[in-house]
């Protein structure tokens, strides 16, 4: 496997270079998967919780409303790293019912995100929700339609559309808190570079700025295109604005 | 003479009340807010005894205020860094709002942790680094600086916001009457801008403090590395993390009420 | 002719401010009226009573002699017998106009898909605006977007429609559009309430005008009445303080 030198790099620099990129491959394929899982359970478990959360808090009694935003406050103030610690080896066996383990750990882990992004979406479909101008759940009464109806054709579709730009936002914090779990022993990309901290410093710091690399691919397409471009075409439709 | 006896309409007089009281809400944020924050700095220490975990409060104390030392030197350190960004972004040239927004995005695409790693682990690399303080202060100090310019790059879209927000008849009123670019930034555009941005500034001071938690990963000793520790050596898991889970509400809480009291006496009227 | 609306005595306070001070009048099928008077004297106010958008503290509104204070009437089946068109618009923004004007008759009238947007092109036919079917409010003028309004109100083949000052809220260029099909629905039948400034549309075709001021009805007759002469003070002056906007008299010192 010899190959000749490009451009004054001799022949043990291609090698180091291919070991670099023999250990980034491995870090990506056994971490990354871990990463993704993680971000989509807590994304699609936070936005159901905090789908209910927000229409609790715009449409049930008041009891109920005080309860929700209390939770809310809590859950935001409460540190991600402590809520994966608590429920990772604060309820043993709790999560045992996808297998004790690995499985267990990454389902306690994806919980405690979901929780905390339950929070933060409850908050964005709220205000998404008290954003649609009031003049359509007018139209809405005056032709008739019951509040479940206006809600469910007028006000929720609308809601949605507004709630795009703060949910990719959420999806990218979702995302970089996955960073975490390496603390609680998930075999994540973090740590997986970690461990080459003893053999090659230098490697590791190269692999780590190349991980930030991987998450920014995964995070400011996404932002950028819900955030921005999506903010523009809701402005031309004029939804919004109330 | 007798007195007429009028009926009192109770739900008139709870209306009533009900108006008295929001117009003095101001000082009666101030109050609540004291009397919590007095009441939780005197009932926190006695949970310790309730957990029995009273030896290891010293050690608690200690993580606690590395926890704030890291908040507070994060948060100044990204206010002044993060007002500079959102300058060279709004009013720089092409060249260096190019950095800046460079910087912002990928600092803000990025997970702290990854960025705390690479940081604390220079002096590995360039080790002439390690001549300046021994591994551990070099790790706190590094850590610190690292959280600052993490903030840095989210308070610099606040400020950003904030600048923009401010119609441009404000600079071209500053123009007109010959002052500079730059004297028009520092005295009509910023002292606005600083007052507008507190609402979205304070998100930016109630989230910090969860973020110093990053600094575990590296071995900083703050105050969730007391709980893991302590955790280990007592086993009551679930107590020693509530206490710092409570520890952050209340650190937070404190934030965000000091803040909304800011922020209601130096609001500007009308805007 | 059939009594489709009483309006029986409302009043109406926001806080402690009252605005109506006991209103009342009868609508009769087919009946234009046309409500004016200056601003804050309640006429939009009084116009959200009646389809009990913002309901008032006392008084009632009685439809087909069915009251709409009553607790226990099934107001939505109510409101879709009165048609409103707002100000604002107010059209759904997030979809198409057909779909705008479909959408009632679907979901509330409860018809099927063809049937409903069969009345749909009818309506949108009637407002003229056939071939902006699939366009996006955002996409229309603000004319455009109000006969939409007023085709939404249509297609449900309400008893009596609502009109909340539709043209006040539209450049003068697009006035014309909106009030001619206005006027060709009231010369068809349509039994209308509008709140308006529009004088020559209330010398058109009202067959009452209500003259408002401070939340009580001042005075009210034919448009014949009105223009020959009014006999209240205050009405005189308010029309003309309209008609020296409009340059039709001269300001008297």
């Amino acid at each position: 496997m010899t190959h000749g030198s490009l451009n004054g790099l001799g022949d043990s620099d291609m090698q180091e270079l291919q070991e670099v990129i023999r250990w980034f491959q491995y870090i990506i394929v056994n971490g990354l998967p871990a990463t993704l899982l993680l971000t989509f359970l807590g994304l699609v478990f936070g936005f159901i919780l905090g789908l209910l959360f927000a229409l609790g808090r715009v449409y049930a009694p008041r009891p109920i409303k005080v309860a929700i935003s209390t939770y809310e406050r809590i859950m935001r103030s409460i540190p991600i790293l402590v809520l994966m610690f608590m429920f990772v080896f604060g309820f043993p066996g709790l999560f045992n019912f996808v297998g004790a383990g690995t499985n267990a750990t990454l389902m306690a882990v994806a919980f405690a995100l979901a929780l905390r992004s339950s929070a933060y979406q409850a908050g964005i479909f709220r205000s998404a929700i008290q954003s649609v101008s009031p003049g359509q759940l007018q139209a809405a009464q005056a032709i008739g339609m019951t509040n479940l109806q206006a809600n469910v054709f007028i006000v929720l579709p609308q809601a949605f559309r507004l709630a795009v730009p703060g949910w990719s936002n959420e999806y990218a914090v979702v995302i970089k808190d996955t960073s975490f779990a390496m603390a609680v022993g998930i075999a994540e990309m973090n740590k997986l570079a970690l461990n080459l901290q003893v053999e090659s410093p230098e490697f590791m710091l190269f692999i780590l700025f190349v991980l930030t690399l991987v998450y920014f691919c995964f995070t400011y397409p996404v932002t950028k295109y819900a955030g921005e471009i999506m903010t523009k075409r809701l402005k031309r439709l004029g939804l919004g604005g109330g | 003479m007798a007195k007429l006896r009028r009926r009192v309409d109770f739900p008139m007089e709870l209306d009533k009340i009900k108006k008295y009281l929001k117009s003095k809400i101001q000082i009666l944020k101030v109050i609540v807010g004291f009397t919590a924050l007095i009441l939780s700095i005197i009932i926190f220490p006695s949970v310790f005894q309730f957990f029995n975990l009273v030896s290891y409060y010293d050690k608690f104390i200690i993580g606690a205020i590395n926890t704030i030392n890291l908040y507070i030197f994060a948060l100044v350190f990204g206010l002044i860094l993060g007002l500079t960004l959102a300058i060279a972004r709004v009013y720089g040239g092409r060249v260096i709002s190019r950095v800046a927004t460079g910087y912002i995005e990928i600092i803000r695409g990025t997970p702290v942790v990854t960025q705390i790693i690479i940081i604390t682990f220079l002096p590995n690399v360039f080790t002439i680094l390690v001549a300046f303080a021994d591994p551990w202060s070099m790790r706190y100090l590094l850590s610190a600086i690292c959280l600052g310019m993490n903030s840095a790059a989210y308070q610099a879209e606040f400020f950003r916001g904030s600048i923009t927000s401010i119609s441009g008849g404000q600079m071209m009123a500053a123009r007109a009457i010959g002052m500079t670019r730059a004297q028009g930034i520092r005295r009509i555009i910023i002292p606005q801008s600083l007052r507008r941005v507190i609402p979205a500034w304070s998100n930016e001071a109630s989230y910090l403090p969860k973020v110093t938690t990053a600094a575990y990963i590296v071995g900083v000793a703050e105050v969730f590395a007391w709980a893991k520790s302590t955790a280990n050596a007592t086993f009551r898991t679930m107590q020693v993390y509530s206490l710092v889970a409570v520890f952050f509400i209340i650190v937070i809480f404190f934030v965000t009420w000091f803040l909304d009291i800011i922020h209601d006496y130096t609001k500007i009227p009308g805007l | 002719m059939t009594l489709i609306l009483e309006v029986k005595d409302i009043y109406k306070s926001f806080d402690e401010l009252a605005v109506l001070k006991g209103i009342s009048f009868d609508v009769h099928q087919g009946e234009v009226k046309v409500i004016f008077g200056p601003s804050g004297s309640g006429k939009s106010t009084m116009l959200r009573c009646i389809n009990m958008l913002d309901p008032p503290q006392s008084g009632d509104i009685l439809l087909h002699g069915q009251s709409l204070m009553d607790p226990s009437a099934n107001l939505n089946k109510l409101r879709a017998k009165i048609g409103m068109v707002f100000q604002s618009f107010n059209l759904f923004a997030h979809m198409k106009a057909i779909d705008n004007i479909a959408l009632g008759p679907r979901r509330v009238l409860g018809l099927s898909k063809e049937v409903s947007m069969e009345i749909a092109h009818q309506a949108l036919e009637r407002v003229k605006l056939s071939d902006r079917a699939h366009h996006y409010p955002a996409e229309l003028s603000g004319g455009q977007q109000q006969r939409i309004g007023i085709a939404r109100a249509l297609a449900m083949q309400p008893d009596v429609i609502l009109f909340d000052e539709p043209t006040s809220a539209l450049d003068p260029e697009l006035i014309g559009e909106v009030l001619q099909v206005m006027l060709d629905i009231a010369k068809e039948g349509t039994t209308m309430i509008v709140v308006t400034h529009e004088m020559g549309f209330a010398r058109a075709v009202a067959d009452e005008m209500i003259f408002m001021d401070e939340g009580v009805i001042v005075e009210r007759g034919t448009p014949q009445h009105f223009f020959a002469g009014a006999e209240s003070e205050r009405a005189q002056r308010f029309l003309h303080r309209l008609e020296v906007l409009y340059g039709q008299a001269e300001e008297e010192s």
